[in-house]
This record gives C-alpha cells, sequence and structure tokens, in this order.
C-alpha cells in the first residue's frame, strides 16, 4: 500500500528524520552522487523527492530547483538553503508544476513500492515530459528495492555499499 | 468491444481497481484497435473498441488522463452527478475514494473525455416502477450539461441493471445505454461492457524474446534484467544456450527459478552455431511476434512496446526495427567504420548512436537492402512472416540480413520503430570484464544466496521439518537403546 501523506508529514515533523546529516553512509553517497553527475554546464536542474534538501543544496546549475510532496520536509529545507527553489508536489503531477523542461533530473529514494506502488510505466511518462532532449537523468536507489528502468540510454552505473543495502546509481541520458 | 473501467491506481486493494501498470499495458495493447466514441461505434466492426468510466472517480483524472492523452485515446465518462467533488463513503465494502469535482472533470473533457449520464444518486433501476422516480433520474441538470457541450447523449445503467420501464424512458432521452452483462452486444439500448481487471488481457498477438547465448554468460545478467523490466513484458522469454562453457547455465537456471513460466531454458548438447541454433530456438517458442536479443545487449525499457505498436499497425508490416547505439571498448571503432549518413551522434564519449533510415515504400527498401542490411539481428517480426520463406538459411551473408531480406522480398514490409532503441555491446574478448560486470554478477550470486538461505531457514522452522526430526531422534534412541526399556521409560517421563 502507498504510503499516506499523513505519516510522511508526520514523519518529516523533526530536521533531518533519516539521520543524514551525521552519517558516514550518507555523506558517502552524496559524494559519490556529485562526483558521477557529467561534467556539463547545466541550466536548470530538478530534484525530484528532495525531502529536506539534503542533496539538491550541492547540485551544480544555474537554477536549482528541488520538489517533494511533504509539506514540512521542504519548510526545513527552505530554511536549510535559500539557493534552492523548492515546492511541494507529488510526482503524478510533475509535469504540471512546471512550465520549463530540466537538462539535468534526480531522482533518489523514491522510486520504491511504497511510494510509487504499480505505476513506472506512468513515471516514464511524466519525467519525459520534463526532461530535455539531450538531458541527462540519475536514478539513486537501494537496489534490492528498486525494478525501474527508464526508456534512455544507460550511459553509466555505478554500484557501492550503503548502510546495510547497495546502491544502484544509474545515468541516463535522453 | 465496450470497455468498462471504475478506479485506476498504483495500488489495487479490489477488483475494481485497475493499477496505472497495467492500465498501460492494456492501452497498449489497443495499438492494433479503432479506439472511438460511443457515437461514432459499430457494434458489428470487430476492430472498434470504446473506453468508458464509471464514478468519475478522481484517480480517473490523475493517473489514467496523462496515458489516455499519451496514446490519444477518446473516452467516455458516465458521471454520478450526486458526488462530484465528494468521496464514496456510502460503498462501504469499497476503500474509501473521492470522486472529481468539476475542475478535474472539465480537464478530463479537454483531454479527450466525453461526459454520458449514469444518474444522479446511483438507484438499482431494476425494480423501480415509479415513472417520477425514474424520470428524475434520468434528468441531467442544467449546470451539470455545460461541462461537456458535446456529452450526455449515452446513458449507463446503475449496476448494469434495468427493466422494460426503463429503458422506454431511456431511449426517450439518450441515443444508446450501456449495461454490464444483462444486455447484449448488438442492441444498442442495453450493449454489455467487458469489466477489466489487472489480467485482463486485451491483445491479439503474444510476443516471445529469445536470447541465444555462447560464452556470454558475464553478460546475460544485464540482457535478461532489460528484457523483465519492460513497459510490455513478452509471453515467454527463452534463454537458449548453444553449449556454453561458462556460467551461463547456472545464470540462466537461476532465473528460471525466479520467473517459472515466464523463462524457459533450452541447452544445446552440442555447438549448433547461429543458423541451426536461431531455427531450434524459435521452435521452441510459440508466440506471434519474435525477437532475438544477444546476450551482451541490452533494451531501452520501452523497446518491446515501440516495437508491437509497429507490428499492430498493419498486416503487410512483417518487420519492426529500430535505431541502435553501440557501447563498449570497441564501440568508437565500430562507429568510425559505418559511412557518415548513419552518424547519429556521440554521447559522452562512450554511447555513438547509429542511425537506420526509414523508407516510403517496400519499393524503396528493397534497393537499400540490396545494396546493405538496415534492419538490425534485434527487429521484431511476425512468425507468419517468418515461416513464409523457412526461417534462417546458411548463406554467405550474414543470417539475419539474410533472412529480413527474403521476408520483404516475399512481399511483407519493414517499418522503423522510432523513439527506442538498442545498446548494442561492441568488444573483444580481451576487455570483456570489467568491474561492473563483475559488481553485477557478485549481486546476482548474493541474491541467490540469500534466496536460499532464507528457504533453509523457512524449511527449518516449519512444524514438518522440527516434528519430523523430534521423532528421528526419538527414533534413533530407541534404536541404540532397546535393550535398555529403563532409560526408555526415563526418557518418555522427561518428555512429559
Amino acid at each position: 500500500m502507498l504510503q499516506k501523506i499523513e505519516d510522511l508529514e508526520k514523519w518529516n515533523d523533526i530536521e533531518d528524520p533519516w539521520g543524514y546529516n551525521d552519517n558516514v553512509h550518507d555523506a558517502l553517497r552524496k559524494r559519490i552522487l556529485l562526483d558521477e553527475i557529467p561534467k556539463m554546464q547545466y541550466k536548470n536542474v530538478l530534484d525530484i523527492g528532495c525531502g529536506q534538501g539534503f542533496v539538491t543544496k550541492d547540485l551544480p546549475g544555474e537554477k536549482v530547483y528541488g520538489v517533494d510532496i511533504s509539506e514540512t520536509a521542504i519548510k526545513y529545507a527552505q530554511n536549510n538553503n535559500k539557493n534552492v527553489i523548492y515546492s511541494t508536489g507529488s510526482i503524478f503531477e510533475i509535469d504540471k508544476l512546471f512550465d520549463i523542461k530540466f537538462d539535468l533530473i534526480i531522482i533518489t529514494g523514491v522510486l520504491y513500492p511504497q511510494y510509487i506502488g504499480n505505476s513506472s510505466s506512468l513515471i516514464y511518462l511524466l519525467i519525459d515530459k520534463i526532461l530535455k532532449s539531450n538531458g541527462i537523468l540519475i536514478s539513486v536507489h537501494i537496489n534490492e528495492w528498486y525494478s525501474c528502468q527508464f526508456p534512455y540510454l544507460k550511459i553509466n552505473q555505478v554500484f557501492y555499499d550503503y548502510r546495510e543495502f547497495t546502491h544502484n546509481l544509474e545515468i541516463y541520458s535522453k | 468491444m465496450i470497455l468498462m473501467y471504475h478506479k485506476i491506481h498504483p495500488d489495487t486493494p479490489t477488483m475494481w481497481w485497475v493499477s496505472v501498470n497495467e492500465f498501460y499495458r492494456q492501452m497498449v495493447e489497443l495499438s492494433n484497435k479503432k479506439v472511438v466514441y460511443l457515437n461514432d461505434y459499430d457494434c458489428k466492426n470487430e476492430n472498434h473498441v470504446v473506453i468508458t468510466f464509471d464514478g468519475i472517480y478522481k484517480n480517473i483524472y490523475e493517473y489514467a488522463l496523462p496515458i489516455l492523452k499519451h496514446f490519444n485515446y477518446p473516452f467516455e465518462l458516465f458521471l454520478t452527478s450526486d458526488y462530484v467533488g465528494y468521496d464514496n463513503s456510502f460503498d462501504s465494502v469499497e476503500p474509501l475514494t473521492k470522486f472529481t469535482n468539476s475542475f478535474e472533470l472539465l480537464k478530463l473533457v479537454e483531454g479527450g473525455g466525453r461526459l454520458q449520464w449514469h444518474t444522479k444518486s446511483h438507484p438499482n433501476l431494476k425494480n423501480v416502477s415509479d415513472l417520477e422516480v425514474i424520470i428524475e433520474e434520468l434528468t441531467v441538470p442544467e449546470e451539470i450539461k455545460i461541462l461537456d457541450i458535446n456529452g450526455f447523449d449515452w446513458f449507463a445503467y446503475p449496476h448494469g441493471e434495468f427493466n422494460d420501464l426503463v429503458v422506454n424512458e431511456v431511449k426517450l432521452r439518450f441515443r444508446g445505454a450501456l449495461s454490464c452483462n444483462q444486455g447484449d452486444e448488438f442492441d444498442k439500448y442495453r450493449f454489455n461492457r467487458l469489466t477489466v481487471e489487472n489480467h485482463t488481457s486485451l491483445k491479439k498477438n503474444t510476443i516471445a524474446c529469445i536470447i541465444p547465448c555462447y560464452n556470454y554468460g558475464r553478460f546475460l545478467i544485464e540482457a535478461i534484467e532489460s528484457v523483465i523490466k519492460q513497459t510490455i513484458i513478452p509471453d515467454e522469454i527463452l534463454i537458449s544456450d548453444d553449449c556454453s562453457t561458462d556460467e551461463t547455465q547456472i545464470i540462466a537456471q537461476e532465473y528460471v527459478k525466479k520467473f517459472p513460466g515466464l523463462i524457459k531454458y533450452n541447452r544445446n548438447e552440442t555447438n549448433l552455431g547461429i543458423v541451426k541454433h536461431f531455427n531450434e530456438a524459435i521452435k521452441l517458442t510459440k508466440a506471434d511476434f519474435i525477437f532475438f536479443l544477444g546476450a551482451d545487449n541490452r533494451l531501452l525499457s520501452n523497446y518491446v512496446e515501440e516495437c508491437i505498436k509497429i507490428l499492430n499497425k498493419s498486416e503487410e508490416i512483417g518487420i519492426a526495427y529500430t535505431d541502435y547505439t553501440f557501447f563498449g571498448p570497441r564501440a568508437k571503432m565500430a562507429y568510425e567504420l559505418l559511412p557518415d549518413f548513419r552518424h547519429f551522434g556521440i554521447i559522452n564519449n562512450s554511447f555513438f548512436k547509429v542511425f537506420f533510415p526509414e523508407t516510403n515504400s517496400r519499393f524503396e527498401l528493397l534497393d537499400i537492402l540490396n545494396q546493405s542490411n538496415i534492419i538490425h539481428g534485434s527487429s521484431m517480426f511476425k512468425r507468419t512472416a517468418y515461416d513464409s520463406v523457412q526461417g534462417y538459411i546458411q548463406s554467405e551473408m550474414p543470417e539475419d540480413y539474410n533472412l529480413f531480406k527474403r521476408i520483404v522480398e516475399k512481399g511483407w514490409d519493414a517499418k522503423k520503430a522510432k523513439n527506442t532503441n538498442l545498446e548494442y555491446r561492441q568488444h573483444s574478448d580481451s576487455q570483456a570484464n570489467n568491474v561492473l560486470l563483475l559488481q553485477k554478477l557478485m549481486l546476482f550470486y548474493k541474491d541467490s544466496y540469500l534466496s536460499l538461505k532464507k528457504e533453509k531457514n523457512d524449511y527449518e522452522n516449519s512444524k514438518v521439518f522440527r516434528i519430523s526430526y523430534k521423532l528421528y531422534r526419538f527414533y534413533r534412541f530407541i534404536k541404540r537403546n532397546y535393550k535398555n526399556p529403563r532409560k526408555i521409560f526415563k526418557r518418555i517421563l522427561k518428555i512429559k
């Protein structure tokens, strides 16, 4: 069953509920992600499911956007970092939230059954609407819980240990 | 055929819900039909399909609308007006869900939907004989009517049930009406509808993916994973091993265990070589559409979807081909060997996109095929096309080029599926192993180990095992001590 929005709000009631800020694993996975982003000039960058902005605040790009379904998480994110344009919204309305297209989209820890159920085909469709052609999409997920594959060229993939799991980082080019 | 849906959602708690992915699959499967509005529906035309929704629930706006717009399908929305903007708390059996509000209804109409009538309060009209009640329920309020000026010509009986009086009143007000199963196929005032569920399949043709493998075990995991993560998963996946001496067999058998009924494994007792092997492998499958995926290559997730859309388009199209992209240590070299007009761009200095031309007619295609091949070996083809030329044959030409050329010469056309791609690995044996491949292999073995360990634990914790084990211990004890009844007696007392 999809996790209820009320539960997500409750979870985000405290700052840094997942304990990212003082965890070596999370420091490392952020470092790996930032290292793996292809070195290019990015105009518009979007972090889908940005939570309280742990990764978002360090992303490259002229304009960085972060979106999360939890309003509480976005409030913390806005307080933590003023350079990112944060907004609240669901991944299922992602094409309606923006009137621009992005040349880099990051999606971390979102495409799990408790958030998206059986709807991956629709998610590919919606993300495609907001990703520029030749744009880059980076997906980072716990390999054991992840079963998506985007309809783009998979130009790179990295596996590394994360907490007691394996992280799967995929880089796609549209 | 008229399809009936109620709710589309990522979760599917009861049979009235269809998951977003299954709905998407069903929409792809309609690509060989003509989806029409009820006004244009010809019940004798087997090609005609109407998509209908009853409610209308908010999740149709959230999850079905973007998919319907993507496929550019028209659809019908049977509205129960009392619930606009509310939820289904009256229906205590079903999980709580919201209905659409007027704004969402307008958006649905804008996206190709047409509003139709499903009464004000959804009463079962079968046993209602009070004409006033019937007329009240059949009357569309003005404020609802203005939501769709092209709509409200059709009616759907609540719960699919009706009596003669109701039908007569409906005839005075609507162009036609829909039931569920109280009606029939040809009476337009009592059309039956198909209740679509998660598992409902609307397609005519089945699909087989054959992964031939000869000592490419190290790449096999990536190839298989790229098939089982397709938006449209083939009906059969056959891993056909041409007598490999590497880990192919172990990996394939593990996948057969993981996906019983979907993945099959065939191992040739001797190495047959490509032509014989491919023909044998096809014999082991039954599906109408077939494609080969080299064990060292990968598909984009929409590969099957885009190819079947092309094959579904017309009877004459026998083959669907795509562009492909070289990657791997020899990719640059392979790319540079191609003529300039085939170069389609380089990404990250590691992915080399190769362009495949399209043709306007079969004659133009034949002309090109006489000079060089533009239909790659992973193209999807119809079994009937393959049978019409008796399959692969040995010749001077590459076996796939030869097969496809003969199919086109026989009268079939080949069309390109755009918007998808095949990742075509270019490698040499000395450069074949890299860290990523090893990691994938290790993760694969780790996964198999964990699932075996779980099986072992589950077994050891099961009652059957625990009781059998105790009985066995007891039996051993008796066997050892049957000459010593005192000891046995003591032991029995202890057990109690």
